[in-house]
């Protein structure tokens, strides 16, 4: 695994666990939207806006409505050349 | 006339489920009268029932079966807090509660005590949200009818339409947008689907739901998904309720609804008035994106100054108050006060408005501290209360989108105050800004000064 995946992985979790107000050790790739009382629509505005913030990117709307996972999410932010 | 007979008369698709079922009004009848029936068999009096809201099937079988028999029930949202629940079970001891998950046994027998529900009373429905105090409203059968009926004639909804339950049933809004489209004998789908998944907008398209609705961050998320480059064929009419939305959203959606023929309305409405009160027509709301309209068909609106006297002339501020045959009975804070109907005549709003010319209102404030948090409304008096519950001591203020809170402690109790009304109240944390002093600031009243409150927690001042 290279440095920048791991960092990478990192930052995703950050973002998971602040904009979903949840701690880290909850965030795995199976957690799916609406599945937790946290990830509601007003925390997936904020996870969205979060993570183009962190990793410089703009969502597609398709790719916004689709991340209902954080497996889906990670293979979404591949799509934008984010290395995980 | 009633939703019991009513609902007997209309012919066609009442309900769909998301699955594609269909279900016609005559057979929505019947099932709601064997739910009844099975009410009857728990005890032969009318009965207190706490409905558990999911958006499924069973939920509006079981909404729609209360508004055809006697019985009275609480809509709770199945979400709500175990704590709240039994909180709310001590204090209005009911005689089940339904459950709507998919089991073959929906009714749990509680109490078995008879209680004196008045006649006319339909449903206890939340005023704050999830400010999770027991005070409920008490909306009437005639309440319920009447609030469909103007509705389902100022939106002009015909058999033709079709809704989809993308607001909590448990919700006045989102109650009031089943009750209407019923009321018109249109259909409705019942989805459980967010509007931030595709399988929610797949049901917009394959379904063909003409209407669609949401409080002000829901319109937020309504563009930040592009709502407006859809196609969305079916699509006819947005509607806009449960807080105010900013200026600059109204002119995009309204800009979006001419340039496209559809309908845009924004409303205005409280619990305490079992939704609804006004609209602005949606040809009027590029030219007066700021205003709440006018008062919805059987309702009327009156200004009144400090003095308590009538305002009569135009762009002058007074309180909003309310009358029309959708006003509540009255609170209910427990069991004893669902005997009685108060028989409010007018409805105190506690916002402060004016009217132009041409008879349009416009809300200037609020007389009342409340503010809204993700379309719920919140009492800040009622989360200080709350605080003071669990150790601290607060002093809440904000604007809509943003509760600010100060407490009084040594060290930073931030995360943990979050953390709790997050769970209890469910107000999403980022929207919560906690700050902690030695001492609150108070005014020459001796009162706490929220202005400056607000200023030291969030260094902005409150424009709002």
């Amino acid at each position: 695994m290279t440095q920048t995946k791991v960092n990478n992985i990192q930052r995703l979790k950050k973002v998971f666990s602040q904009s979903l107000s949840i701690s880290e050790s909850q965030i795995n790739d199976e957690l799916e939207y609406n599945s937790i009382q946290q990830w509601d629509s007003t925390a997936h505005m904020a996870l969205v806006a979060q993570l183009e913030a962190e990793f410089n990117i703009m969502l597609d709307i398709d790719d916004i409505i689709d991340m209902s996972s954080v497996g889906k999410c990670k293979e979404i932010l591949k799509k934008y050349n984010v290395e995980l | 006339m009633s939703f019991k007979r009513l609902l007997e008369q209309h012919q066609g698709i009442a309900l769909i489920d998301q699955d594609g079922s269909e279900m016609t009004y005559n057979q929505l009848c019947l099932k709601t009268d064997q739910i009844n029936e099975e009410l009857d068999q728990v005890n032969n009096n009318p009965l207190l029932i706490f409905i558990l809201c999911q958006q499924n099937i069973a939920t509006v079988l079981a909404i729609t079966a209360v508004m055809r028999s006697h019985h009275v029930a609480f809509l709770i949202p199945e979400t709500v807090d175990n704590s709240m629940l039994s909180k709310l079970i001590d204090i209005y001891l009911p005689n089940i509660i339904y459950h709507t998950d998919d089991t073959s046994q929906n009714i749990e027998n509680l109490v078995n005590k008879p209680v004196a529900l008045h006649p006319d009373l339909c449903f206890l429905l939340s005023t704050s949200g999830s400010t999770g105090t027991p005070k409920q409203v008490k909306i009437s059968n005639s309440n319920l009818y009447e609030n469909a009926k103007s509705i389902a004639s100022y939106l002009e909804i015909s058999k033709k339409d079709r809704a989809i339950t993308s607001l909590p049933l448990s919700y006045s809004y989102g109650l009031s947008v089943l009750t209407s489209h019923l009321y018109a004998g249109a259909s409705v789908l019942v989805s459980s689907a967010s509007i931030m998944t595709r399988s929610f907008w797949q049901q917009i398209e394959q379904y063909q739901i003409t209407g669609l609705t949401g409080v002000p961050y829901i319109y937020e998320i309504y563009k930040k998904l592009k709502l407006t480059d859809r196609e969305l064929p079916s699509l006819k009419t947005l509607t806009q309720a449960g807080g105010k939305l900013a200026p600059e959203l109204v002119t995009y959606f309204a800009e979006y609804a001419a340039k496209t023929s559809r309908r845009f309305f924004i409303m205005y409405g409280q619990t305490e008035a079992t939704a609804r009160m006004s609209y602005l027509p949606s040809d009027q709301v590029l030219k007066n994106p700021q205003s709440i309209g006018f008062e919805i068909p059987g309702g009327r609106f009156e200004l009144i100054d400090n003095e308590n006297k009538l305002i009569t002339e135009a762009n002058k501020e007074g309180e909003l108050t309310y009358k029309g045959p959708n006003v509540m009975m009255g609170y209910a804070n427990n069991r004893d006060d669902l005997a009685s109907d108060e028989k409010l005549g007018s409805l105190h709003t506690g916002d402060l408005a004016y009217r132009d010319k041409e008879g349009r209102y416009y809300i200037t404030g609020r007389k009342s501290r409340f503010i809204k948090v993700s379309g719920l409304r919140i009492n800040l008096s009622d989360v200080e209360k709350f605080l003071l519950e669990r150790g601290f001591d607060s002093a809440c203020t904000g604007q809509d989108d943003a509760l600010v809170i100060m407490i009084k402690s040594k060290d930073d109790p931030s995360e943990k105050v979050k953390h709790i009304l997050h769970e209890c109240l469910h107000i999403y944390p980022g929207l919560i800004h906690v700050k902690n002093t030695s001492s609150f600031p108070y005014n020459e009243n001796g009162k706490k000064d929220y202005m400056k409150i607000y200023q030291q927690v969030t260094g902005e001042l409150n424009n709002g």
